[in-house]
């Protein structure tokens, strides 16, 4: 099987079945990632597509400096968090027994109580994963993105920091702070041991 | 070491970040204080739980889709592109339909005059043309692209001026003006034409039309962008000619790319991948009359070279007169050729004018 490197060779070259073989190794990761972000398949899909499509048309500057992973994860980051930008959006989150519930970021001033799993219930892998993903939905897009680079796509905090373009001080405070409000919100429900 | 300071450090520890000087601060707290541990172990299940999570499958089609994205992106991919691309509504539409029959028209007229101006050429051509032996043709294109131009000048201020201001100018204030040397209103009737020696050309004439497409594009670099057109027309066998529209304004270039019908459906599909700002309309133009007037001039011209050829002893002036009829006999023939193929190509104009 080629590596990745050659494969970026040859895709470079116009050899566009290289380059779908290299999205056929990464599709799966991109997406997940996308949808990590954005938190449904709709907005996910069109995302990991975007990033692929930048990530085909910039092929000649991917320089090697990184993984071939690595730089087209970083580039899936970066349109997610530029989608959510776009979105502006301050509200994040509606309940069903208040208007609107907002996170200003330092607390989560209302439950999502609905979908939240009882505590005597085991999580199943599946419980689990929709539970985590509304609780990062949740977030603001600056702790929602730590936390996903981090936790979910193993990125060093070097790497975070490059591909936010911030400090490597901003980096761990962000992800202290975000992991803190999710730590609160599962353990309120008793789903931490 | 303080609570507070503490659970700044549990999520880099976890992560193995800090120095080991903070790491065995943070330790010794850790060891005196049972609430921190209990964080530290809360937020560690947290992270693993991350770590529990499966990579999702991409949905199905997600490669086709793809596929299909750089498929059209491949075929943009013009280094001169930066088109605008412009939303159609119903209104403009109709406005811009007319305004593209308009601008077929003057390209029609730039790609082949009416013949009636090449005849005026061929009796104006400097006598000093005809002292070269080489490079006679290459002076009567010459000679026929100034024509052009001074023909394009005259429709353009004709457009731009309303009757009255004729009026106004004109010289004989509201008289009446020769209709000979009037100034033709329309690009088919831009030259009036002469009573054929032949008869009735147009009342027999089999009915000649070139299927054309109008394409209006603007971009920010004109000559690249004809290039990139001219190396789209090469891959698709077919020919690229380039000319100025004689009705828009500004910095514009016209490409006419003649192409076999079969394979003008795609190629108008990946122009306008390349953006357009009108949606590209179809017609035909009819150059029935125009055809039937060159052909009935090729007979003209056939008959008195028979009849000069015939004399048993031709004066200089009669030579040079025969030289000229031999060239245009030439020129006619290609021509006549040229219009019978391109009625059974489809001309695609693409009218690109510079992005401001």
């Amino acid at each position: 099987m080629s590596k990745d490197d050659d494969l970026i060779k040859l895709s470079t070259a116009g050899d566009m079945r290289a380059f779908e073989e290299l999205v056929l190794r990464h599709q799966n990761k991109v997406y997940t990632l996308a949808y990590r972000y954005m938190g449904n398949e709709e907005d996910a899909n069109d995302m990991a597509q975007e990033a692929l499509v930048k990530a085909y048309r910039s092929l000649k500057s991917f320089k090697g400096d990184s993984s071939f992973g690595t730089w087209i994860y970083r580039i899936t980051a970066n349109v997610c968090l530029d989608e959510l930008r776009k979105r502006k959006r301050t509200v994040y989150m509606i309940s069903l027994d208040e208007p609107v519930a907002t996170v200003d970021g330092d607390e989560f001033e209302r439950d999502f109580a609905d979908q939240s799993p009882t505590a005597d219930i085991v999580m199943e892998q599946k419980e689990l994963e929709t539970y985590l993903q509304n609780n990062i939905d949740l977030l603001k897009p600056e702790h929602k993105s730590v936390i996903i680079l981090r936790d979910v796509m193993d990125f060093t905090y070097e790497e975070i920091a490059e591909i936010l373009q911030t400090s490597i001080g901003t980096v761990k405070s962000r992800l202290s702070r975000g992991r803190d409000i999710l730590r609160k919100k599962l353990s309120e429900r008793e789903l931490l041991p | 070491m303080k609570c507070e300071e503490a659970r700044q450090l549990i999520s880099p520890y976890i992560d193995l970040v800090l120095t080991e000087k903070e790491t065995t601060r943070l330790e010794k707290h850790l060891a005196n204080c049972a609430a921190c541990r209990a964080e530290l172990a809360e937020l560690r299940s947290l992270v693993d739980s991350f770590k529990r999570l499966e990579d999702l499958q991409a949905p199905a089609g997600f490669m086709d889709e793809l596929r299909m994205k750089l498929r059209d992106d491949k075929v943009v991919q013009f280094p001169h592109r930066h088109t605008m691309i412009t939303q159609i509504n119903p209104r403009g539409w109709v406005a811009a339909s007319v305004a593209s029959v308009a601008l077929a028209m003057g390209i029609y007229i730039s790609s082949l005059v009416p013949y009636q101006v090449v005849a005026n050429i061929f009796d104006k051509i400097p006598q000093a043309i005809f002292q070269k032996d080489e490079g006679l043709p290459a002076d009567i294109e010459k000679l026929i692209k100034e024509k052009q131009t001074e023909l394009h000048i005259a429709q353009n201020t004709q457009q731009g001026t309303s009757p009255a201001d004729k009026n106004a100018t004109g010289t004989n204030g509201g008289e009446k003006s020769n209709p000979l040397v009037q100034q033709p209103s329309n690009p088919n009737t831009v030259v009036p034409v002469q009573p054929s020696t032949n008869g009735n050309a147009g009342t027999t004439a089999e009915t000649k039309a070139i299927d054309t497409v109008n394409i209006q594009m603007k971009v920010a670099d004109v000559s690249g962008t004809v290039d990139d057109l001219k190396q789209l027309a090469a891959s698709k066998d077919a020919v690229a000619e380039t000319s100025y529209s004689t009705l828009a304004t500004g910095n514009n270039r016209v490409v006419t790319i003649r192409v076999a019908e079969d394979k003008a459906d795609e190629l108008i599909g990946i122009i306008k991948e390349m953006g357009y700002t009108v949606e590209p309309s179809k017609t035909k133009v009819d150059i029935t009359q125009d055809y039937a007037r060159m052909q009935n001039r090729l007979q003209e011209v056939q008959g008195e070279i028979k009849a000069l050829s015939g004399k048993d002893s031709l004066t200089t002036a009669e030579k040079d007169k025969l030289k000229v009829l031999d060239f245009e006999k030439s020129y006619l023939a290609d021509k006549l050729t040229n219009l019978n193929e391109n009625t059974q190509l489809v001309a695609i104009n693409i009218i690109l004018s510079e992005k401001e």
